[in-house]
């Protein structure tokens, strides 16, 4: 799916239900109802592909399950069929409806790819016979289940054709359902249909959804021969992109509920384009959500989300190769080559924010991302540090960060220990991931941490400590924040002589065993607060 | 004293020790052969009666009572010192603060186990040669161990201070030069 790499698109178009003028229920059986609403979606939303408002009941409710309608939730299945049936997608009213909505969004916006979304045949036999009995039947009864699933199946088949005939560019197919199939079951129950769903198409426009964690199948999801596969949002796309060869999209994966639905449209901007940032140096990237955004998402967020993502491949695109290499060349901690190719996308036009973000930080992440995925150890990630550096300077004097103007932690090695080194690491890869570091040094005071902390309104007070006779001072600083009135003031902690039970104990809000965890903690302690500045 | 089989060979053992693989372990070999050279090992050891032991080592000896346990049919008792000297940790330092954070987490990493790998070496000795007259040898402990104080360290420096002039206390009681390991095993005929 060449053509939709570095294009940006919410999957469904759920949230055209606010158009609609009437409930979800009508909609689900109106043509023109639906059209109107999807229409009056995509005229606010730009996205690079259109769908028509799907429901993950059409299928199974073809096949006979009990659907329940309702004006303000999705459809659903509320009982499995009594008897499955295999009717042709043509004479199926609400299928005949979605191709309506698809050939008239065909109409309105000429030129705009649609996508024609299907349900995979594994959760469609779910929805049909019950999950659990499904999943029940992989294991004691494997023939009945294929038997279930070869009439799902034919009923995607058909359902794909009808809808490809109208005129979709890309076959959409999302199948949660597979997720929950042990991963040597997969291809078996899950990816061979899916292989023949996907080869009706005759091209490679077509993608694969799987919600979860789907990091343990990439490899038989690629050898259903699909185009593109999307990712939850419960996954780092930074761990897995190594995964997904460069011919095949990597599409993901914005939190549709949490950042798409429930955040202002201010954090859904910065999200997307720290998440556009983030990938947008590789060709096969295609910005998406990581589900589908519900009907009740803000139309103001996901036009956001849409018009972040295609500004940010505008401005990436003409550096896309150099800001991939400069992220590979720090990653791999060539020292000695990365302040030239720094130098170079300056001399050619980059910002200097790109290429921090795009080039440098990607590498911090990425290899974050990959240390926590436990892909890598430490010299790995350190190496990468050392040729971050070099690269950060080059720009340095043209930035913000890191290290300057961002949240401020305090961090020090405990009164009567004197050990430096664990604690200087988390101050380099703080600081390397932008979080600006006060560093008291060792045998610190409880009350030096709170001097710095009133002082220079640090938000976070980091403590070392590698000898267990140090311990209690975890306990003395807590106290002596809460004295002085700093109980806002968050408190991590880490070291040989702690873990998570006495960091507990001691009312520290985070125990990090490693630098790396302590740039996640300090992330997390400060998430939510970064916009109240 | 020499340490029969200095240097250590660049082996898997230290490689799986340093978490190396690819690209980092030949970047690393480079630092591990610097390592070397920075590395000044010395040693000290000296046999005392357990009596002795207990009047120089007071009260952290009587207050431990899981040395007391280590010691408990022990005649004798062999205290070891060694250290790398300053070389090696200064060069760790100033990488750090220059943010070649590899090569400096790597010459740190790399003391600690050339640290060990002395002590390992002296301890091996010291039981050779108590051996070779029929003595047994407890494991070796160290202050810090459960309740054994780490201000006994203070002890150890003053009775190795001739052959290890160089060797200091730093406040908190670790030691100075930081790659440097005190330790004592106890020695008798029986347990």
């Amino acid at each position: 799916m060449e053509r939709f790499f570095n294009t940006t698109f919410p999957i469904n178009a759920l949230p055209a239900a606010q158009l609609a003028g009437a409930g979800i229920d009508e909609l689900s059986h109106s043509a023109e109802i639906k059209s109107r609403a999807v229409r009056r979606y995509y005229q606010e939303v730009p996205a690079d592909l259109l769908f028509f408002f799907s429901d993950i009941a059409i299928q199974a409710e073809a096949m006979g399950a009990v659907v329940e309608y309702t004006p303000r939730s999705m459809p659903s299945v509320a009982a499995p069929s009594a008897e499955a049936g295999l009717p042709r997608a043509a004479a199926v009213p609400r299928m005949r409806v979605n191709a309506e909505v698809l050939n008239d969004l065909g109409r309105e916006f000429p030129g705009r790819p649609r996508g024609a979304m299907v349900y995979g045949p594994f959760t469609v036999a779910g929805q049909v016979v019950g999950e659990q009995a499904l999943l029940r039947g992989v294991v004691t009864a494997p023939v009945e289940v294929h038997g279930v699933l070869e009439l799902s199946l034919a009923l995607a088949m058909d359902y794909a054709s009808l809808l490809l005939e109208t005129g979709a560019e890309l076959l959409w197919v999302s199948d949660p359902l597979a997720a929950l199939l042990p991963p040597e079951s997969f291809w078996e129950f899950a990816g061979e249909p899916l292989a023949r769903l996907f080869a009706i198409k005759g091209d490679r426009n077509t993608a694969l959804h799987i919600c979860g964690d789907s990091s343990q199948i990439v490899g038989p999801m690629l050898q259903t021969g699909v185009g593109g596969i999307s990712f939850d949002q419960c996954l780092d796309l930074l761990a897995i992109e190594d995964l997904v060869p460069p011919e095949v999209a990597l599409i993901g994966n914005l939190d549709p509920v949490e950042v798409l639905e429930q955040a202002a449209t201010k954090q859904v901007a910065h999200a997307t384009e720290e998440l556009a940032m983030g990938l947008g140096a590789l060709p096969n990237f295609t910005l998406s959500s990581g589900c589908a955004p519900p009907p009740s998402a803000p139309l103001a967020n996901i036009k956001a989300f849409v018009e972040t993502g295609q500004r940010t491949f505008a401005e990436l695109g003409p550096y896309q190769g150099a800001l991939q290499n400069l992220s590979s060349q720090t990653l791999a901690g060539k020292r000695e080559t990365v302040p030239d190719l720094v130098g170079e996308l300056r001399d050619n036009g980059a910002k200097p924010m790109t290429v921090m973000r795009t080039g440098l930080m990607r590498a911090v992440k990425k290899m974050s991302a990959l240390y926590e995925a436990k892909r890598c150890h430490l010299p790995a990630v350190l190496l990468m540090v050392d040729a971050f550096y070099p690269g950060y300077r080059v720009l340095e004097h043209e930035l913000a960060g890191p290290g300057k103007g961002g949240p401020k932690v305090a961090l020090g090695t405990v009164k009567g220990d004197f050990h430096e080194i664990g604690k200087n690491l988390v101050a380099i890869m703080l600081e390397a991931n932008g979080i600006s570091v006060l560093d008291l040094g060792v045998n610190v005071a409880p009350e030096e941490f709170v001097a710095a902390c009133r002082e220079q309104h640090c938000r976070v007070a980091g403590l070392s400590a590698f000898l267990t006779s140090a311990r209690s001072q975890l306990g003395a600083v807590k106290q002596a924040l809460a004295d002085a009135g700093l109980d806002s003031v968050k408190m991590i902690a880490g070291g040989a002589a702690v873990n998570q039970h006495l960091a507990a104990q001691a009312g520290v809000e985070g125990y990090a065993k490693d630098a790396v965890a302590a740039v996640r903690l300090v992330q997390g302690l400060l998430k939510g607060r970064e916009f109240d500045s | 004293m020499t340490l029969p089989g200095w240097p250590p060979a660049w082996d898997e053992k230290i490689k799986r020790y340093l978490q190396l693989d690819g690209e980092t372990e030949s970047k690393a070999e480079y630092l591990w052969l610097e390592a070397l050279d920075l590395a000044q090992p010395s040693t000290w050891r000296q046999v005392i009666s357990i009596n002795e032991f207990h009047e120089i080592f007071k009260p952290h000896a009587q207050a431990s009572h899981s040395l007391q346990r280590l010691l408990k049919s022990c005649g004798q008792v062999a205290l070891m010192v060694v250290s790398l000297g300053v070389h090696l940790e200064e060069q760790s330092r100033e990488l750090f603060s220059q943010r070649e954070v590899f090569g400096g987490f790597m010459l740190d990493r790399m003391g600690s186990y050339l640290a060990e790998w002395c002590m390992s070496s002296l301890d091996c000795q010291v039981a050779e040669s108590l051996g070779a007259v029929g003595l047994k040898t407890t494991r070796r402990y160290s202050p810090g161990y459960q309740d054994f104080s780490l201000e006994a360290q203070k002890v150890f420096i003053e009775l190795a201070a001739e052959a290890m002039s160089g060797l200091r206390l730093r406040p908190g009681n670790l030691l100075t030069p930081e790659k440097s390991i005190t330790a004592l095993k106890g020695t008798g005929f029986t347990f």
